[in-house]
């Protein structure tokens, strides 16, 4: 829920009010959605995900970063829970021929588990495909992995000199981009296999 | 949404972020015209951007239709898990509806032939046993729904269709409902699953659609 009263409103509609801001918001939305339909509706579900205090408000990092990182969740959200809701398709129950509940939905903390099952899937491909290699990259994201993420910070525990940190940084990214780029084609691939028997199924039943 | 600390899932958020970051800073180091540029060229007119009160309300909106949504989905389909325990239920549920029915019987013969069965028990013919006139006049009926209410009805079944793309029923559903209640047309959440129909039933050649 976008909550009025919360502080946080005041500073995203500060910074929301720079038409800059917003031209560059709705740019990096095409670029994840490539439509601009969807991308409206991107910038739209990241800003309330972003005002709701128990969804990601805004506390650290740029409002820009926040907002594309939000952005990329939500997308990535979606497509989770369409290919999810295409899973088990049952007309029989739309039929009239299997039973519905009305009890809440219990489907919220598998689909959690789910999200955080995939989340640590690609962190072991990001840590196989540095292993032996890059010692400082993974010093970095085992710090992460504890809740230390500012380079400062980082570079305090390590320690190093804050330039290596980045340094470091830069080359989780070169290895974490191909990573989502895999991830996000076996996606695709699945979706279409869902969308392929969700079909099937629809004319079985249309016939 | 924020993963436990020491959960790995942690460091790939971390690997996201650090994405995130490098895409924001790719586009901010854009300048205005290179960004308008980028706009026109997916399609996008840089000069219908929506103020930040826009936006906010249109957050505020999707917020509302969320919650519409999910009242319409209030009658959910089972799991899987659920499936297979209520499909392990309906001996036990007919077995019990049985007994319920028979107990009711019971108590409804017992009230309206009492005196019958006590005096068939007991051989007594003496008392004539007479007409009951003492049965409480029916309750009423509910009235029947209004169109509007039937109307409503039918636009929840028309938003589920929408939500899993069968256009068909789904615009079907809302001219049933226009038919019952002309004015609720007008309603937002209408006319953004008819242009989600349009679009689902009449795809544009050039829309790139789930990237």
């Amino acid at each position: 829920m976008c909550d009025s009263s919360a502080p946080s409103l005041d500073r995203v509609h500060a910074q929301l009010s720079d038409p800059r801001c917003r031209a560059r918001l709705i740019a990096i939305a095409l670029r994840i959605t490539g439509s601009p339909a969807s991308a409206d509706d991107l910038v739209n579900d990241a800003i309330m995900l972003v005002l709701d205090p128990e969804g990601f408000p805004w506390k650290k990092w740029t409002f820009m970063t926040h907002m594309t990182f939000a952005m990329r969740h939500v997308w990535d959200e979606q497509r989770r829970r369409f290919s999810v809701k295409k899973e088990i398709p049952d007309e029989n129950v739309t039929l009239g021929l299997k039973g519905l509940s009305r009890e809440p939905p219990a489907d919220d903390e598998l689909d959690r588990r789910r999200w955080l099952a995939t989340l640590r899937q690609l962190a072991q491909r990001v840590l196989a495909k540095l292993d032996g290699q890059h010692p400082r990259a993974r010093q970095c994201f085992n710090l992460a992995v504890q809740g230390i993420e500012q380079p400062a910070e980082q570079a305090s525990a390590i320690p190093r000199p804050v330039a290596e940190v980045y340094e470091a940084h830069r080359i989780l990214r070169r290895y974490a981009s191909p990573v989502r780029k895999e991830w996000e084609r076996e996606e695709e691939q699945r979706m279409r296999e869902q969308r392929a028997t969700w079909d099937r199924e629809q004319r079985k039943v249309q016939s | 949404m924020e993963p436990d600390k020491n959960d790995a899932a942690r460091g790939w958020l971390f690997a996201e972020k650090l994405l995130a970051e490098e895409l924001a800073e790719s586009v901010e180091k854009l300048t205005d015209e290179e960004v308008d540029e980028e706009l026109r060229a997916a399609g996008y007119d840089p000069a219908s951007i929506p103020t930040a009160d826009e936006m906010l309300e249109r957050a505020a909106a999707r917020t509302l239709e969320r919650e519409h949504a999910a009242k319409a989905q209030d009658i959910r389909v089972l799991s899987p898990a659920e499936r297979r325990h209520t499909a392990e239920r309906p001996q036990t549920r007919t077995l019990l509806l049985l007994v319920a029915a028979m107990f009711t019987l019971f108590i409804v013969v017992m009230v309206e032939q009492g005196p019958a069965i006590v005096a068939f028990f007991k051989h007594h013919t003496e008392a004539p046993i007479g007409p009951d006139n003492e049965r409480s006049p029916p309750s009423p009926q509910p009235p029947p729904p209004t169109p509007e209410e039937r109307a409503e009805v039918l636009r929840n079944d028309a938003t589920l269709a929408c939500e899993d793309y069968r256009w068909v029923l789904c615009r079907d559903k809302l001219d049933e409902a226009r038919a019952l209640d002309p004015a609720g047309e007008g309603s937002p959440i209408v006319k953004k699953e008819r242009t989600a129909i349009q679009k689902g039933l009449y795809p544009p050649r050039d829309d790139k659609g789930m990237k």
